[in-house]
């Protein structure tokens, strides 16, 4: 499998997909901090800014296109005939993809803090967090964003097409799937289907993604960390059936 | 006999529709087997199965004489370039194979420049291969192919859409690296000429069934020039035929005479044959090619298994 993972790195960093991506990441990061008014904003907004979810996009995009482009250049017929475990393929994705979305936060978080720092409107004085809950709450965004990231993969490769992977990423991403569950929800409420106090978004991770910060109640947090990981379990167990058992 | 790749009884459906309806073959290390068939008659699917892309419905097949369980380790000896060659476009030639060769555990960076020079395309330096004409990119395929030293090579239409330039490129690197790195081609086309011009094995597959494995020499006998003759009295032609040194020649039914020797003395024969008092009905000199060896093999619209 290191094998694979060697050669999907070099692809990675040779492909102009990721730097496309990234180069938008950058630019909407720098005018996010830039042009945002810090006046009244406790300093945690900083690393809360993390669940904008711009650089959860940015790697769903880059992993739908890297994994998609695969099957439409047919390359993947190359790796599958010499890989053996067709498994070792999936994972080397799923590790491609986890190593695609540390580098988008840690450069999204560089750049925002750069283009704060720079910012004339920002109050930056404060600087007193607590180190270990801003690597808690990193490593959560980390899992909701693999859950993401898994569920994107598994539906790109489903569908063997760019524009799908590339458009569930988005509408995960930019909350269009929450809005969407939050009118189902208020529809079958009104139809009495559903009781009053169930909240369907509840089951969402980007629910927890955009809603979880430094601040956040320990039972929330848990919450979000057994919805991601069910979410990841599941795409993953899928994905995994999905790669070994279809033809290529 | 041991065959370095075979399948027994390969059988691949979708649906009601049989792909594959019990396919063996049988290669020898070395040889260069040519698999026939017109479009959708099962070529793809076959290799598809045997490159590990695809699963059969039932049946096995070995390579090295290990089924694809035993494998393991041994991927690197089967080159494939099925359907199109899987390159990047945005990436260079050079790149698209250090990709290939990283995933095969090939660190060595000269490598990818010993194969794009293997295949006449050590000179595209930074022009990607999107930019690449379709002959290039079906090279650089085979480059990819051909990375990892492989033994065996599944090649899957692979002149395809190329210009004559192309083919008689394509034709001379699979000869080439047939006799002098021994690797054993598998190579699918239903352009038959071309593949008669490289392959020493046939399997002429139709509608999913394998019709006919044929070494090449065999083929030869078979299409082999003669002249056709046809007499009013085939014993007498015979015996006039021997007198004149003919041995070799077969009496058909209806008085046919197929002669293999001396093609260039029709007219000494109708000339002996008239003053012996034989009449002469046809004289000509036929000789089949593959393409019409096929068609009369699987009849004449390809073979239709509704018919």
């Amino acid at each position: 499998m290191l094998n694979v993972l060697r050669s999907d790195i070099y692809r990675l960093f040779h492909r102009k997909t990721l730097y496309i991506v990234l180069i938008c990441m950058v630019v909407f990061a720098f005018f996010a901090g830039f042009l945002g008014s810090f006046d009244d904003t406790p300093t945690d907004t900083i690393i809360t800014s993390i669940g904008s979810s711009l650089p959860l996009l940015c790697a769903t995009i880059a992993t739908s296109a890297i994994v998609t482009a695969e099957y439409k250049n047919g390359y993947i017929k190359n790796t599958v005939s010499i890989a053996g475990n067709r498994l070792h393929i999936y994972f080397s994705k799923l590790i491609v993809s986890a190593l695609l979305l540390i580098f988008a936060i840690v450069s999204f978080l560089d750049i925002y803090l750069l283009a704060v720092i720079i910012n004339p409107k920002a109050n930056l004085l404060v600087l007193n967090l607590d180190i270990s809950s801003v690597f808690a709450y990193l490593g959560f965004q980390f899992l909701a964003g693999m859950s993401i990231i898994s569920l994107v993969l598994l539906f790109a490769m489903l569908s063997r097409s760019n524009v799908v992977g590339c458009l569930i990423g988005f509408s995960i991403c930019m909350g269009i799937v929450n809005s969407s569950v939050s009118l189902l929800t208020y529809l079958l409420k009104a139809k009495e289907i559903i009781s009053e106090n169930v909240e369907l978004t509840d089951y969402l991770v980007t629910t927890y993604a955009t809603q979880i910060n430094l601040n956040s109640a320990t039972d929330f947090v848990t919450r979000g960390v057994i919805v991601s990981l069910v979410y990841l379990v599941i795409s993953v167990a899928l994905s995994m059936l999905v790669i070994k058992k279809r033809d290529i | 006999m041991d065959y370095i790749l075979s399948t027994n009884n390969l059988t691949k459906r979708y649906g009601k529709q049989n792909a594959l309806d019990n396919v063996s073959i049988h290669i020898k290390k070395g040889d260069i087997y040519g698999l026939i068939g017109k479009n959708g008659a099962g070529k793809t699917t076959l290799l598809r199965i045997i490159s590990g892309l695809a699963a059969a419905t039932s049946g096995e097949y070995s390579i090295f004489g290990k089924n694809p369980q035993e494998m393991k380790g041994l991927q690197s000896r089967v080159g494939v370039l099925v359907e199109n060659p899987g390159i990047y476009p945005d990436m260079t030639a050079y790149q698209n194979v250090r990709t290939k060769c990283l995933a095969l555990g090939i660190r060595d960076k000269n490598v990818p420049n010993e194969l794009l020079k293997l295949v006449n395309l050590s000179y595209t330096g930074k022009k990607t291969a999107g930019k690449f004409s379709l002959g290039m990119r079906q090279r650089l395929g085979m480059a990819m192919a051909l990375a990892g030293n492989p033994d065996i090579v599944i090649l899957d239409e692979p002149i395809n859409g190329l210009d004559p330039e192309g083919i008689i490129e394509v034709r001379e690197m699979i000869t080439k690296l047939n006799h002098e790195l021994g690797i054993t081609f598998i190579i699918s086309s239903h352009i038959l000429e071309e593949l008669s011009k490289t392959a020493t094995v046939f399997g002429i597959i139709n509608n999913g069934v394998m019709v006919e494995e044929i070494s090449s020499e065999k083929l030869s006998e078979k299409c082999e020039s003669r002249i056709e003759l046809i007499t009013d009295d085939a014993s007498k032609a015979c015996t006039v035929l021997e007198e004149m040194g003919f041995t070799n020649y077969k009496v058909l039914e209806n008085g046919f005479i197929n002669i293999y020797e001396q093609l260039e003395r029709t007219g000494d024969i109708t000339m002996e044959l008239a003053l012996n008092g034989i009449k002469t009905t046809h004289i000509s000199i036929a000789n089949k090619t593959l393409e019409e060896y096929y068609v009369e093999l699987v009849g004449g619209n390809g073979g239709n298994r509704n018919a």
